[in-house]
């Protein structure tokens, strides 16, 4: 199986071509606002520099997020245009998920992707053996209501994701004795997890998502919001 | 050579396959505006979220109604801008994975360049130097086209688009969104004798200024309702777009005079308005000016202008660069 894994939900993009277990291409790198349309030339230098001709691949994964819309928004339609475009199944990973696989741990794993002042997205995951089972789903999170929760578990938790200044502080100013923070590269999202898990699915499920798959919003839209609340489009 | 184009600049999602440049094999375009028509105008990020959901199955349809297997396309071709972005984004995403995927050349396309196209696709004998006035929801625009990729934007909106003025008079006439029928409909009932605004401040100028008009509107429907008294709703409507379309109609023909074309070309969803066209059709016979302009559903956006729009850019200019960022605020020069 020849997987691409792509992400550009959070503020370092990922794409990763994975060959089997090997990984055969990795990159990350700062995508500047509004910049993710770089990412299919940055695909197209990595399938020249890896000699692997676009047929050649056999499952395309593409983290929906959450994070940015534009940016959930921009993987996913590149992903579905080279799925569609090269008869390929699609499979949707949650990028918190593959941020969470950045750490093998015994530890409860709690990523976080950057999300309104005061507010995270989160999820909660441990490990069983080589399988990350979710105890939490991706949702979104006021620090001092996440800090609370994670405080009733009593446990260490390993807090991975980037962009977390305030998020950090509070955490760990809140859970002495619990939180602690990823290092480096292990607070990115990497394209050859989101591969990883995304292949796993499929094997699982074999269930192409080219059609179904969305961005993880998880909010609807501000207008929506305030037209549900005031019955009007104020 | 089959052309597939794409468009999500603004709250219509369309694929279309064109050949050649000239002939339609399809044309899909799914509107947003029932999504939209409660907030009395396009949402952006909602807009954005509904061309991703509507995008792939158009695409898979806009290829089977070609008769059009994948591998035979030759060149995609999609919206950069002007637009609004998260939606630009989504287009122009999909259509260079596309070109990737089949490894044939890919085109960016300006969505306004794009509505000159329209015509044609209409009138396939049609060819430059040509005037076309552009005027929907998104822009205004006079530009003479020279030849083929050579343009001069001769005047534009300083403020609202055409179509938008539209859209805020029928809202405060309680007409509803889109409202642009709505107001054609209502005009015909009414009388165009109320004098909103006393002079034309960019007169000289090719610009337009549909501000001022629609501000007009909508203050004197405030003070009659505030002092109990009727509004003339038809023929509010009607003075409106009356002026509307004369302003349009100075400009318009004195930038024939000026640039001694013979050839007149509208476009833009209000150049389906019904009292533009028969002032415009009057005007151009009496001139003995040739007008064209193309059916209603090549008026608004679609993907088959973007098409064949790009076929000419890419026999001219070759392809565009995979990391062509879009430009909401895209110009045509
Ligand atoms: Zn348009």
């Amino acid at each position: 199986m020849r997987v691409l894994g792509i992400d550009t939900a959070t503020r370092t993009g990922a794409l990763a071509l994975l060959d089997g277990e090997r990984v055969v291409w990795s990159e990350q790198a700062v995508i500047r606002p509004g910049g993710s349309e770089q990412l299919p030339a940055v695909l197209a230098e990595a399938l020249r520099a890896t000699a692997v001709s676009p047929e050649e691949l056999t499952l395309i994964a593409v983290g929906v997020g959450p994070g940015s819309y534009t940016g959930v928004r921009v993987g996913l339609a590149i992903a579905k245009g080279l799925a569609f475009g090269l008869n390929l199944p699609l499979v949707g990973v949650p990028t918190l998920e593959a941020l969470a696989a950045n750490r093998q741990t015994g530890q409860l794993v709690c990523p976080l992707v950057k999300s309104r002042k005061g507010e995270v997205y989160a999820a909660l995951y441990r490990w069983q053996g080589a399988q990350l089972v979710a105890i939490d789903p991706p949702g979104i999170w006021g620090l001092e209501e996440l800090a609370a929760r994670l405080k009733a578990r009593g446990e260490k938790v390993v807090f991975l994701g980037e962009e977390l200044d305030e998020a950090r502080g509070l955490l760990a100013d809140r859970l002495p004795e619990q939180a602690c923070f990823g290092e480096g590269k292990e607070n990115l999202v990497d394209g050859a997890a989101i591969a990883r898990l995304g292949l796993a699915e499929w094997e699982k499920n074999k269930e192409n998502q080219l059609y179904t798959a969305l961005p993880l919003y998880l909010r609807r839209t501000e207008a929506e919001v305030r037209w549900a609340e005031r019955g009007c489009p104020g | 050579m089959l052309i597939l184009g794409v468009e999500t600049s603004c709250d219509e999602t369309a694929v279309a396959v064109v050949e050649d440049g000239c002939k339609i094999r399809s044309n899909l375009i799914m509107s947003q505006v029932d999504r939209h028509r409660r907030f009395g105008g396009v949402v952006p990020e909602l807009a954005a979220r509904c061309h991703l959901e509507a995008i792939t199955p158009l695409l898979e349809a806009a290829l089977r109604e070609a008769g059009v297997r994948p591998q035979e396309i030759g060149l995609v071709a999609a919206t950069y801008g002007p637009g609004l972005i998260g939606g630009l984004l989504v287009g122009l995403s999909l259509a260079k994975a596309l070109s990737l995927a089949w490894n044939v050349p890919f085109v960016g396309v300006n969505h306004v360049e794009g509505h000159i196209y329209a015509n044609f696709l209409a009138h396939p004998g049609l060819t430059p130097p040509l005037l076309c006035l552009t005027v929907s929801g998104g822009h205004t625009n006079l530009i003479y086209m020279a030849e083929h990729g050579v343009y001069q934007v001769l005047g534009e909106t300083r403020d609202d688009a055409a179509g938008e003025a539209f859209d805020k008079v029928a809202r405060v006439l309680g007409l509803g969104y889109p409202g642009g029928p709505a107001v054609d409909r209502l005009a015909r009932e009414g009388k165009p004798e109320i004098t909103l605004v006393q002079q034309d401040r960019l007169a000289g100028t090719y610009d337009f200024s549909f501000s001022g008009l629609k501000t007009a509107v909508v203050n004197l429907v405030h003070r009659l309702e505030q002092k109990g008294e009727p509004v003339p709703a038809a023929d509010l409507a009607a003075s409106f777009q009356g002026q509307v379309v004369s302003t349009l109609m100075e400009r318009t023909w004195r930038a024939v005079e000026a640039y001694q074309v013979n050839t007149l070309a509208l476009s833009g969803g209000v150049a389906a308005n019904s009292e533009l066209r028969a002032r415009f059709t009057e005007e151009a016979a009496r001139r003995g000016v040739n007008l064209y302009y193309p059916p209603l559903d090549l008026c608004t956006d679609n993907a088959a202008m973007v098409a064949a729009c790009g076929y000419f850019r890419w026999r001219k200019e070759g392809p565009s660069p995979l990391d062509l960022a879009a430009a909401p605020r895209l110009r045509l020069t």
